[in-house]
């Protein structure tokens, strides 16, 4: 990171270093120094130059700081290629005389690697029972990792068997309470067939002209058999009997929110399931059922002891 | 001894005076000392810039002197330091922090005696308090309420009793301090009335107090316009509003205690503490607060009279202000900034300094993997870097002290565990804005209950699960009457059978063990561990959007903080393990596997089924997929301290040739031998140590 040269009257030892030294394309980076002579110099005013790796200038450094011993220069702030790779810069400082003593000119080199932006993709209200054949939507949402604008970028959705079965361009639209996760609707068919499988969502090769790493999630999609019978739930408090607005019901695959009235309906598909209903602050009610034709469940709920602190 | 210097004409002497009346206290008022605010029985001996240290005890100019120095002004110490002055003892009391009330302070303040106690023999009879506060129905039948000290004797050293860890709560209590501790349960309750302490109807016991009996009451004062300590009312302000708002008074908003007393009742910590403290001062007893005690001078280094300690300057400052924290009162304050002072003990020492939860080098003697620095004591905002330090026993070790009960730190559920409250450092207390050290930890913390671990993942310092959630919290051990099956005992309340085989017999083992070892699995190395000291690191609760929607839960100011690393929001699971990496103080290495553990946490809730830790068959499975995603952690904390200096029956300090070292006191987590959880223990200890400490001749 330093070099000497030898004039009649002086030496110059100049150190840069860049930061950060594996910086995403296009992305800031920032350059920072100390330049040190001998004899010692105050060389405030002097200007660094920056030279790309094709020698061009990339820019420049002014010496601000003088400590009596050693020159600093100003930060600088650039930004980084937009094309991935390992890069190697050299910082130039130039001849220069001051106060009778000479310098020639010296130079330095910084080395850093330009990674293409990752991307990232999520997938979720994926509906956890979904009857053969039928259409579900799900939600879809990309995001750069340095928030770039992905706005008409599309994305495509693959079965369990590799085949593309939707594509879809990602709107100007983020996700609330997020930053810049741009979020899409996608409406898909669930296979024929009862099962569970898995389906991955890919961002394809569009949008910015930066570089952005591939990216893909897998999602499970949960196909049913078509119900055949309902499940009434009635969830109350243990020791009140009042009903229990919002509690949760779940008898997997199958999910349920209670209503206003404390109560959940599934339609479910013949067969046998661990019931479970849990409300905030309740100890979770459990129960195994075979649901062999309609049929009501009451779930008496507990409240969960308060622990005791000391 | 050389002689002290007599060179300040302003000084104050207390030899030979006679105990006094707190109406005779209150009728004197405190008396202004020298600079500084030294008062009644206090003596300044050496003005600033003049006192120095040297090697030699006879050498060392004291800078203050009392008949009785106490060090810690908490559950042991006040107690110490009020008794040793109705006795007629000037009582100096030191402090590390900027407030007295130490652990106690922040507590539930359950304070289990018995052996037929005066509150137990107030329920029994149907009475109601003197003040006429306590209104409630008596808790329990007179049978639970009904025995004397030998039954409590018994009990806390009943070699049967096991628990639902499968571990013997009683059975290496030590044999004599607890006698000691069982004859003087009755006039302990009644010196704490007799200072302010009021007590609602008595309720269970609390964990390790014992089998047999309910021996448990709560402390509280009644919501009026005023704090008045003498009319026994806290005001709102000062009482906090729960879930709310903390304040200096109390640390943590005082709880509803109509149950236990009458409407408008509140209760914890605050109405134990802040009582005592008000007596202290009421009394004369003298405090130097922010003042960190280091040593404690004995004549010879093993053998001779404890003569003194030395104690350096502790303030701890405002992080936005810069202003040194203030106790909330400071009537009896010593007002003393030099760095190092020395203050002797004509009488004694009681050390009355807290446990070691907070120090990782001493704690890790029980248990290597708790050398994390990661993981702190309970109280730790408020108490500071050096509270629950050791600094207490590891003095008394230099002078040659004796340890006892090291093992049972292991004994008890609570010592160390991961309680249910995410998102900050301290997570066993939950404090709101309006106390002075808010601003140190940042945020309350979100406080779940067991249930909702069912919405979230729990991964380790690299990104992996280590077990299931909905034990996390779970910890075994302790048994209290009413006891039971579920606390390891075959039989519950008053059918529990004192020192019968078939309490420990291995049938009765099989069918009550119910201990998860979660915590262990929380502490075990992973691949994150490096050498030398292969720390676990810290370790983080993962959930999402819809989990808080779902379960209701409370993610914003102050229950989280933006800024204290302890809670991260990110909208992707790549992007929070790397804001986890860059803004967690003890994130030593990546979350390398987080996005892989919730992508396949995911394919198990599509499933139905967690192979990997047998989720699934207790409590719904929920994915976590909708953005934006969490990390609070959930962090261990080590809150009982058991294992210290050995003492006798009498609070002395025993060395290792088992005689008392002269002049030295210790109780409370400061010293080892007893394995009851909470308050009463150290109340007690405190009581006996103050009354020996102000009985020994002056050096």
């Amino acid at each position: 990171m330093a070099s000497l040269s030898e004039d009649m009257h002086g030496y110059v030892t100049c150190v840069v270093d860049v930061s950060p030294d594996i910086v995403d394309a296009g992305a800031e980076m920032t350059l920072r120094g100390t330049l040190s002579c001998s004899p010692p110099c105050d060389l405030r005013g002097h200007v660094l130059l920056i030279k790309d790796e094709i020698g061009a200038d990339a820019g420049s450094m002014e010496l601000t700081e003088f400590d009596g011993e050693t020159n600093t220069p100003n930060e600088l702030v650039l930004k980084a290629p937009l094309t991935p790779g390992k890069f190697t810069w050299s910082v130039v400082c130039p001849a220069v005389e001051k106060g009778g003593t000479s310098f020639t000119e010296t130079s330095t080199q910084i080395v850093f690697t330009v990674t293409p932006h990752a991307t990232y993709v999520v997938a979720w209200d994926v509906p956890s029972d979904i009857v053969a054949r039928e259409r579900f939507t799900i939600k879809v949402g990309i995001k750069c990792s340095n928030e770039c604008r992905l706005a008409h970028s599309d994305f495509a959705i693959y079965d369990h068997e590799g085949t593309r079965v939707a594509v879809a361009t990602l709107p100007d639209k983020h996700w609330p309470g997020t930053a810049r996760l741009y979020v899409s609707e996608v409406e898909l068919v669930a296979p024929p067939s009862a099962g569970l499988y898995t389906w991955s969502v890919k961002r394809l090769h569009s949008g910015p002209r930066i570089p952005h790493s591939e990216s893909s999630i897998s999602f499970g999609v949960r196909v049913v058999d078509p119900p055949e019978h309902l499940v009434t739930i009635e969830t109350v408090d243990g020791v009140s009997r009042a009903p229990l607005r919002g509690a949760h019901v779940v008898m997997h695959p199958y999910r349920a929110v209670a209503d206003e009235h404390g109560v959940a309906r599934i339609r479910a598909a013949k067969g046998g399931y661990r019931l479970f209903v849990s409300e905030t602050n309740y100890l979770t009610f459990g129960l195994p059922i075979e649901v062999a034709s309609d049929m009501t469940v009451r779930a008496e709920l507990d409240l969960e002891p308060v622990l005791e602190r000391n | 001894m050389a002689k002290k210097p007599d060179s300040d004409q302003k000084k104050r002497k207390l030899r030979g005076k006679k105990a006094v009346s707190r109406r005779d206290f209150v009728k004197t008022g405190a008396v202004a000392g020298v600079g500084a605010a030294a008062g009644v029985g206090t003596t300044v001996l050496a003005t600033p810039g003049t006192a120095s240290a040297q090697g030699a005890p006879s050498a060392i100019q004291w800078h203050y002197e009392a008949d009785v120095v106490v060090i810690g002004a908490g559950c042991t110490g006040l107690p110490a330091a009020i008794r040793a002055r109705d006795l007629g003892a000037s009582v100096i009391v030191v402090d590390q922090n900027f407030d007295p009330g130490g652990k106690m302070l922040h507590s539930g303040a359950q304070v289990s005696l018995g052996g037929g106690d005066p509150l137990q023999l107030r329920d029994i009879a149907g009475e109601r308090d003197r003040e006429g506060f306590v209104t409630a129905p008596r808790q329990h039948s007179v049978a639970e309420l009904t025995e004397d000290a030998d039954l409590l004797f018994r009990d806390h050293t009943d070699w049967s009793v096991m628990d639902a860890a499968a571990q013997a709560p009683y059975r290496y209590n030590e044999r004599e301090l607890h006698r000691a501790y069982a004859d003087n349960c009755y006039a302990t309750r009644e010196f704490l009335m007799a200072n302010y302490v009021r007590m609602g109807r008595i309720s269970g016991t609390h964990g390790n107090g014992g089998l047999s009996r309910a021996r448990r009451a709560v402390c509280f004062l009644m919501e009026g316009g005023t704090t008045d300590i003498k009319k026994g009312t806290v005001s709102k302000q000062d009482a906090g509003v729960p879930n709310a708002r903390s304040s200096h008074f109390a640390p943590r908003p005082m709880d509803d205690g109509a149950k236990v007393a009458s409407s408008g009742a509140r209760a914890n910590g605050a109405a134990l503490a802040r009582p005592l403290e008000f007596s202290a001062r009421e009394k004369g007893v003298q405090f130097i607060l922010n003042r960190h005690m280091d040593e404690i001078i004995r004549e010879q280094p093993f053998s001779g009279r404890v003569l003194g300690i030395r104690a350096t300057y502790s303030p701890r400052q405002d992080p936005q202000t810069g202003a040194r924290l203030e106790s909330f009162w400071q009537n009896g304050n010593i007002e003393e900034r030099r760095e190092t002072i020395f203050i002797r003990a004509r009488k004694a020492i009681v050390i009355g300094a807290g446990g070691h939860g907070a120090n990782p080098q001493f704690r890790s003697m029980f248990y290597p993997a708790w050398r994390e620095p990661a993981f702190v004591s309970s109280g730790w905002a408020l108490l500071g870097p050096r509270g629950q330090d050791a600094s207490g026993i590891i003095a008394g070790m230099r002078v040659g002290a004796n340890l006892a009960g090291m093992h049972q730190n292991l004994s008890y559920g609570s010592t160390f565990h991961i309680p249910g409250i995410l998102a900050t450092r301290d997570s066993y207390t939950d404090m709101y804005p309006g106390h002075p050290t808010f601003s140190l930890r940042g945020s309350t913390g979100i406080n779940l209950p067991n249930a909702s671990f069912q919405h979230l993942i729990v991964v380790n310092q690299v990104g992996k699960r280590f077990f299931n959630e909905l034990l996390i919290p779970d910890r075994k051990g302790g048994a209290a009457f009413p006891a039971g099956p579920g606390k390891g005992q075959p039989k519950s309340g008053l059918d529990h059978v004192q020192l019968d085989w078939r309490n420990a017999s291995v049938a009765n083992i099989r069918a009550t063990y119910a201990e998860p070892n979660s915590i262990h699995a929380a502490l075990a190395m992973n691949e994150g561990s490096k050498a030398p000291d292969y720390f676990s690191g810290p370790i983080w609760a993962i959930f999402d959007r819809a989990a808080v929607e779902r379960d209701k839960w409370k993610i914003d100011a102050p229950f989280t903080s933006p800024t204290n690393g302890f809670f991260f929001k990110a909208d992707t699971i790549e992007e929070l393990a790397a804001k986890i990496k860059n803004g967690h103080e003890f994130q030593r290495v990546p979350l390398t596997h987080l996005a892989e553990t919730v992508a396949r946490w995911n394919s198990y809730v599509d499933k139905g089924s967690d192979p990997e830790f047998a989720r699934g068959s207790d409590a719904p499975m929920h994915k976590i997929d909708t953005p934006p995603f969490y990390a609070a952690t959930l962090y261990p904390v080590w809150h009982d301290s058991y294992g210290g200096l050995r003492i006798n029956g009498r609070a002395q300090v025993i060395d290792m040739q088992g005689e008392p070292i002269p002049g030295l006191y210790a109780g409370g987590e400061s010293s080892g031998g007893g394995n009851q959880h909470g308050l009463g223990r150290a109340l007690v200890h405190g009581y006996i140590a103050g009354t020996n400490a102000a009985r020994e001749s002056t050096s």
